[in-house]
């Protein structure tokens, strides 16, 4: 047998692959090595075991006309781009070129099957954060009452971040913010490192700062897929200052969007959060200033109604002392003489009292002492020369002194003696 | 409080007391003198929190910019 040119080898097997089980199929893979040039997309199809092993891998390639509509139809349903690592489920037909050897064509795309499989990640990354309790803990840090400094994560000079600072700075209200830009790249494959990063960054200068903004620089919205990370959720549910994304996703809500402290669609949006913040605490100073100029009115008010009280009370209040002093006086002088009278009258009774107490202390004295004499004139009359002479006793006295006894009596002496009813006079031999 | 004491409060600080402040005036047993005291005291503490709301920290303004990755021309 003639040996096969391997032009005809390969054209045999072109054309063994006409077979229509290997035609119009719905193959289900993931994507990996996926890259576009000049609008066609190669993508190697890969199947792992459930060790993570390669076990079957296909080159694929969408031609620029389908992947434009695909990638359209693809985004539509997932809000993502065509991209890697996804589960997909494509309708492929087998191509064997002589030259380039074997491809599959993809001509269409389910894109729900690649949805299912992206919510199944999300919810593992969900359920992950929750088991290791810090879903909320970016939500649950409070807010200062009026976030001033900034730190914004955002790709420079990014139409969004722009739009942010505008919004920001030129508030109506006077309100002054203070920016500062930690900048990453926002999209593909080193988005999540570079957002991670930045946080890091923000760490090491955190008290200079109320809270984070992470804002995507606009651009497609088919490169949120890496959004879906678990350590970039990590990060900011268990960042110490709460966080802002802005990341801009119009159907769901990226894992960054559902652990930040704050979620809005767009960067434009996440700047009107921080300046109604503001307006809150201008509205808020505003009402206790009201509040101060009420309280300080109505006390002026009140002071001045209790002084106008005061001014018509004082004229009455003085009538009426008067009125009263001048009963008081009255009274006064109506009892003056009842009491004097009383008062008189009582003394009175004493008066009369003591007079009798007098009277009868002075006749017990003098009849005591009336007494008391009587005895001593008897004792005086018992004792008397009269007495004692009548008796028969007799006085003698010479030379004007009493003779009591012979001694000192010369003979020639003139004595004179007293007896009862006269004297005699005598001269001693 | 001294008036020099006043400027380095932080907003949050600020109306903190401010909040104190108005809650005393509106008390029935705030007396009149007290409330001219009160009454000084809170419009110098508006007057902080106002500021600090509207206008310019240069010395953060500084830090910020020193610190910032935005590139000048950028």
């Amino acid at each position: 047998m003639e040996p096969l040119s391997l032009l005809e080898y390969n054209s045999r097997i072109k054309n063994l692959l006409y077979d229509p089980s290997v035609q119009s199929c719905w193959v289900v893979a993931e994507t990996s090595d996926l890259r576009v040039s000049r609008g066609h997309c190669y993508i190697e199809l890969i199947q792992k075991n459930d060790a993570g092993a390669t076990v079957a891998k296909l080159g694929a390639v969408i031609w620029a006309s389908t992947f434009a509509k695909l990638n359209a139809k693809f985004i539509a349903a997932t809000g993502k781009s065509i991209g890697n690592a996804m589960k997909v489920m494509v309708k492929v037909g087998a191509n064997f070129h002589e030259q380039y050897g074997l491809k599959a064509l993809i001509n269409d795309i389910d894109p729900s099957y690649t949805l299912g499989d992206m919510e199944r990640i999300r919810r593992e990354i969900i359920d992950r954060l929750t088991k290791e309790g810090i879903i909320d803990m970016n939500k649950q840090l409070s807010w200062g009452l009026a976030p001033r400094r900034i730190a914004v994560i955002s790709a420079q000079g990014a139409a969004g971040y722009g739009d942010f600072l505008k919004q920001l700075h030129n508030n109506n209200y006077g309100l002054k913010f203070y920016t500062c830009l930690f900048e990453a790249v926002m999209q593909g494959e080193n988005c999540v490192p570079s957002v991670i990063a930045a946080l890091d960054r923000i760490v090491e200068v955190e008290h200079l700062f109320d809270c984070v903004v992470i804002i995507r620089g606009g651009g497609s919205t088919s490169d949120l897929n890496s959004f879906d990370n678990y350590e970039l959720g990590a990060s900011i549910a268990q960042f110490p200052l709460p966080i802002i994304t802005g990341i801009g996703h119009d159907r769901d809500v990226t894992i960054p969007d559902m652990v930040s402290n704050q979620h809005v669609k767009t960067p434009t949006a996440a700047a009107a959060f921080l300046v109604q913040c503001g307006v809150a605490q201008l509205e808020r100073l505003k009402s206790l200033t009201e509040a101060i100029a009420t309280i300080s009115r109505e006390a002026v008010a009140q002071s001045r109604e209790q002084l106008a009280y005061y001014g018509n009370f004082i004229p009455m209040a003085a009538q009426k002392l008067v009125e009263t002093s001048r009963l008081r006086l009255k009274g006064y002088a109506q009892s003056i003489p009842l009491v004097l009278k009383s008062r008189l009258g009582n003394e009175r009774v004493g008066l009369q009292h003591k007079q009798e107490a007098i009277k009868t202390a002075v006749g017990t004295t003098m009849e005591r002492q009336r007494l008391l004499l009587a005895a001593l004139c008897d004792k005086v009359n018992l004792l008397s020369p009269q007495n004692t002479l009548n008796r028969g006793y007799s006085l003698t006295m010479c030379d004007g002194h009493v003779v009591t006894s012979v001694e000192g009596l010369n003979s020639g002496a003139r004595i004179e003696t007293t007896l009862k009813d006269g004297k005699v006079r005598s001269v001693i031999e | 409080m001294e008036t020099q004491e006043i400027n380095k409060m932080t907003y949050t600080q600020a109306i903190t007391e401010l909040e104190e402040i108005v809650k005393k005036m509106q008390s029935p047993e705030c007396s009149i003198d007290n409330l001219s005291q009160y009454t000084a005291r809170s419009l110098q503490l508006l007057k902080v929190c106002k500021s600090k709301l509207t206008e310019t920290d240069e010395e953060l303004q500084k830090v910020l910019n020193e610190m910032s990755d935005e590139k000048p021309n950028a």
